[in-house]
């Protein structure tokens, strides 16, 4: 195998985004603090560029580099998710004021090397390909989580993001390694095959290597039980980077979670290899807990933390449906949560940089204060919450669609509840911005400026939540088209 | 003159008073007021319109519009009109437009409350006209997130207690509703979400199936009605919403329940409804003496409206549950009558809270003397809640029992008596309120102004009106509800 045997085009968005972190770092290098205004820009144009590369590749399954490295009509609509998703946080984190004190160059080219990362993960189809790219978006994940050295918070989410991250990729690896053993191959579909076709594999050391495999995914996506890092991190790290957490982190995580449980399916008929009720237990438990406990949080980076969480939840029961509804239905549900919840990050960023508030108690009146940021806020909320006209219902009714069509009834029932309950935990933002009164104090404190780019991102998220949510055919039509490649 | 589209304008002519209003500054409350009003009047003209140009005589769909939406799901934008949801879209504007007016009472954040009001009727009014379960769905929930701001924004002390029991309470029955409908969804062949065509559809669903998707559906119908006992969020909601929301709460939201039994689970599920039919109605004759006996022990006016209104709803449960002529068209009627004669009640109990920031009987007294005009109209809207031959509740109630009589003699029997306690509670408040030595404190206070007169005055028109004359508005409801009970029998 030769470096001509590669096919270059299937790579490109990946090698733009490369291509642009270095740029970066070598316009500030040179040309220091003249430099400074075109880093954001470039780093948007980068993204552009990649996205159109991600619209030029044809749509057809190609796999290149050993067959490891597979563009597929999946791959490309979770590329568009993660680049429009990165897109946002580069706005956001443009005049985010932690982040002023330190160098952006650095951290735009962190987030585009993590971005391709994210790429690599949903594009590959060998173990050694995923474990390598989880690990490559980890490493940066956890430097950017830690990124205001000056701030305790913010290391403390470093570490701990790290320390966790480590033995959760280290057990991973362990399962790929059993997994590895058993056959001798490193490519997902042939090692399934071989699996399948032999039979004559250890149905025990199977069940060892597809749990130990799915801890790792697990962690990742931040499923219960493996969520505990996550609300300690998401309230760490800088804000903008939170967002970048919980969504495209999360979008990358589910896609490959999607694309294993749908290759590992022929095995299911193995009968000691109860994947769907390991995966039930993990979408009934994140669906509900996230709910649960999200409504005792007053730091709204952490109840958003376990909002999350429970979206999570809802993702894996279209994981867990597969086939057709099931993954069109996580399609949906991943475009519409990029929406609803980059917008709900997006003001806590926005208000946070302004005012150095994230409890609770300074979101008090907030309508009367900041009335745009408020009603903005309040949409998205409405739309986690999953009620209509938002997309955030769209999202919902497709899972529960999946869910009815796969039979699954306790999931419905659970994601039935598990809406009610986070209700509650989104009326309490909407209480303290609403209901309760401000302080004279509160009320007379001048009005601080949000930066445009901050707006600029939270249109986009406001108008795709709301247009998706009374018009969702694109969505459908997108979401059809991913599942296209699937088979 | 025939209006296209002419549903649409109706659903959606509040919300482009929403837009409107939010390029006007908060502080300009005279023009927010006037152009809410505005546009509440033009789906209360339209709606009358379409009462007129209506063929009485066609028991299905009319002024029909179907788009595409989804139509990989077989999900489209249909709406229609039939002798069920005419009189209700109906009240509805007309209940919007009068609660628009007593809002006048309102006096901080108008803005904020005028809009979340417009959404408000734009998510009853597609409730009522729907004919596709996503859409009906969606509609459905869109009233929530209003109301849950108009109760705990400008409610009474307890407005945010209230506000957030409603919401989670009718929630939860929406969500299990929409598991229902997915399950109607992927059962049905074709796939389709249509209701028309669901409804042709019934015969092919098995009878375990449609009771099982049958409950799904109670459960989200039942708390909106409100049925015992689901309706505990009810006295909370109706007490501390501000009186025009109460208003709308009583008058139209209680009748989505009930609207979505007869369009939904009576056609498309017969076998259950038959199978739970007496059951049915024992839970209406228990709203009828439960509600009317809590009713007699409340100390405080709205409270006992309030449960005034879940007894009076056990009179349609009743009615539907017969699928007698008779019964289904008292039971229609009086989803009508109630809306109007308990918008009434709360707006008049809004009247005197407006004036001494009370609602405990203990406060009033006497009051007859010093505002008579007031005494005559609430004596008025007494009297057809409690069924005074004349008025309109009498009529509604009256055919509810006897059509329900023939199928359930001993639970009519026993509801009857409800109208006697029904009667006496009223009798009471009136004398508690207005008879008796009259207080210092009260004498002050001014009779009704002519605002407040100008909201009564219509609804006790119709009391008066479909009281003496119900044939008016049974000729309309009457094919549509003969088809529905040939749908649930089996027969034509």
């Amino acid at each position: 195998m030769s470096f001509t045997d590669v096919n270059i085009y299937l790579l490109l968005p990946e090698i733009t985004l490369i291509g642009g972190a270095f740029v970066i770092l070598f316009v500030d290098l040179i040309f220091r603090s003249k430099g400074e205004a075109f880093l954001t820009p470039l780093a948007i144009i980068t993204l552009l560029v990649s996205g159109w590369f991600v619209a030029n590749i044809g749509y057809e399954t190609q796999t290149t580099v050993y067959d490891t490295f597979l563009s597929d009509s999946f791959a490309i609509t979770l590329k568009y998710i993660i680049l429009f998703g990165t897109l946002l946080i580069v706005l956001l984190a443009d005049n985010y004021r932690p982040l002023k004190e330190t160098s952006k160059a650095e951290f735009l080219t962190l987030l585009l090397f993590a971005t391709s990362a994210m790429c690599f993960m949903v594009s590959s189809q060998d173990l050694i390909l995923l474990y390598v790219s989880i690990e490559f978006s980890s490493i940066i994940s956890y430097l950017l989580a830690g990124y205001l050295k000056r701030n305790v918070r913010s290391l403390e989410s470093g570490i701990k993001y790290f320390l966790f991250g480590a033995v959760s990729s280290a057990i991973m690896l362990l399962g790929i390694g059993l997994l590895f053993s058993t056959s001798g191959i490193t490519n997902i579909p042939l090692l399934i095959e071989n699996l399948v076709s032999n039979g004559g594999v250890d149905p025990f050391i199977l069940l060892i290597a597809s749990g130990l495999f799915i801890v790792g995914l697990a962690y990742k996506i931040a499923a219960v039980p493996l969520h505990l890092w996550a609300p300690d991190v998401y309230e760490g790290a800088p804000t903008p980077i939170t967002a970048y957490l919980s969504v495209a982190s999360k979008a990358a995580g589910a896609a490959v979670f999607l694309r294993v449980v749908f290759w590992v399916t022929p095995t299911l008929g193995m009968a000691t290899l109860p994947w769907e009720y390991i995966l039930q237990f993990i979408a009934i438990a994140s669906m509900l807990l996230g709910a649960i406990i999200g409504i005792m949080q007053n730091n709204l980076k952490r109840l958003l933390a376990y909002s999350s969480i429970s979206h999570i939840g809802f993702v894996i029961v279209g994981v867990i449906v597969g086939r057709g509804i099931g993954d069109m239905s996580v399609v949906i549900y991943l475009v519409g949560y990029l929406f609803m919840n980059l917008g709900a990050f997006a003001i806590v960023s926005a208000y946070g940089s302004a005012t150095d508030g994230y409890e609770l108690s300074d979101y008090t009146g907030l309508i009367q204060r900041y009335p745009i940021l408020a009603t903005l806020l309040t949409v998205f909320l409405v739309s986690l919450a999953g009620i209509p006209p938002t997309v955030g219902f769209i999202a919902k009714f497709f899972i529960f669609s999946a869910a009815i069509k796969g039979e699954l009834i306790l999931l419905a029932i659970a994601g039935a509840i598990s809406a009610v309950i986070s209700l509650f935990m989104y009326a309490r933002i909407l209480k303290a911005m609403f209901l309760d009164k401000p302080t004279e104090k509160m009320l007379n404190e001048e009005k601080k400026h949000i930066s445009v780019p901050a707006w600029v991102a939270m249109s986009l998220c406001i108008v795709g939540t709301l247009v998706f949510g009374v018009y969702p055919r694109p969505l459908v039509e997108l979401a059809q088209f991913a599942v296209k490649g699937l088979g | 003159m025939v209006i296209p589209n002419i549903l649409t304008y109706i659903v959606f002519a509040p919300v482009v008073g929403i837009i409107i209003l939010f390029f006007i500054q908060k502080d300009k409350k005279d023009l927010i007021r006037t152009i809410s009003i505005v546009f509440l009047s033009i789906s209360l003209i339209l709606s009358t319109i379409l009462v007129f140009q209506f063929n009485k005589s066609n028991p299905d769909m009319q002024f029909v519009e179907f788009h595409k939406w989804i139509p990989q799901f077989n999900i489209s934008y249909f709406m229609g009109v039939d002798g069920l949801s005419l009189p209700i879209v109906f009240l509805t504007t007309l209940l919007s437009l009068i609660g628009a007016i007593v809002s006048f009472s309102v006096k901080e954040r108008l803005k904020e409350y005028y809009i979340l009001y417009l959404l408000l009727v734009t998510g009853m009014l597609g409730v009522f006209v729907s004919l596709d379960l996503v859409l009906f769905y969606i509609f459905w929930e869109v009233v929530l997130v209003p109301m849950y701001f108009l109760i705990g924004i400008w409610g009474g002390p307890k407005r945010e207690y209230a506000a957030i029991k409603f919401f989670l309470y009718t929630l939860f029955g929406s969500v299990i509703m929409l598991l229902g409908i997915l399950a109607l969804y992927f059962k049905s062949d074709p796939h389709t979400f249509n209701m028309l065509e669901l409804i042709a559809q019934s015969g092919m669903f098995s009878r375990g199936f449609q009771i099982l998707i049958w409950l799904a559906m109670f459960l989200g119908f039942a708390i909106k009605v409100p049925i015992f006992p689901f309706h505990t969020w009810l006295p909370d909601a109706h007490v501390e919403a501000p009186t025009a929301i109460s208003v709308l709460l009583a008058g139209v939201l209680l009748k989505m329940g009930g609207y979505g039994f007869l369009r939904i689970s009576w056609p498309m599920f017969p076998d259950a409804t038959q199978y739970f039919a007496t059951a049915f109605a024992i839970l209406g004759m228990i709203n009828i003496i439960y509600g009317a006996l809590v009713a007699m022990a409340q100390k405080d006016f709205k409270k006992l409206i309030a449960y005034s209104s879940v007894s009076h709803m056990g009179f349609c449960l009743l009615g539907m549950a017969a699928l007698t002529p008779m019964g289904m068209n008292g039971a229609v009627l009086q989803m009508f009558n109630h809306g109007i004669i308990t918008g009434a009640l709360f707006t008049l109990v809004g009247v005197i809270y407006d004036r001494t920031h009370s609602r405990m009987f203990s406060d009033y007294g006497g009051l007859g003397k010093s505002m008579p005009v007031y005494f005559g109209i609430t004596s008025f809207a007494a009297f057809a809640s409690l069924g005074l031959p004349g008025l309109a509740g009498f009529v509604s109630e009256f055919l509810s029992l006897i059509g329900a009589f023939s199928v359930f003699k001993i639970i009519v029997i026993v509801s009857a008596s409800g109208v006697i306690i029904t009667a006496a509670y009223f009798l009471w408040t009136l004398q508690r309120v207005f008879m008796g030595p009259e207080k210092p404190e009260l004498k002050k206070h001014p009779d009704m102004t002519v605002r407040e007169l100008i909201t009564v005055i219509p609804l006790m028109f119709f009391m008066l009106l479909f009281g003496i004359l119900p044939k008016l508005i049974i000729d309309y409801m009457n094919p549509t509800l003969m088809k529905i009970i040939g749908l649930v029998k089996g027969t034509s």
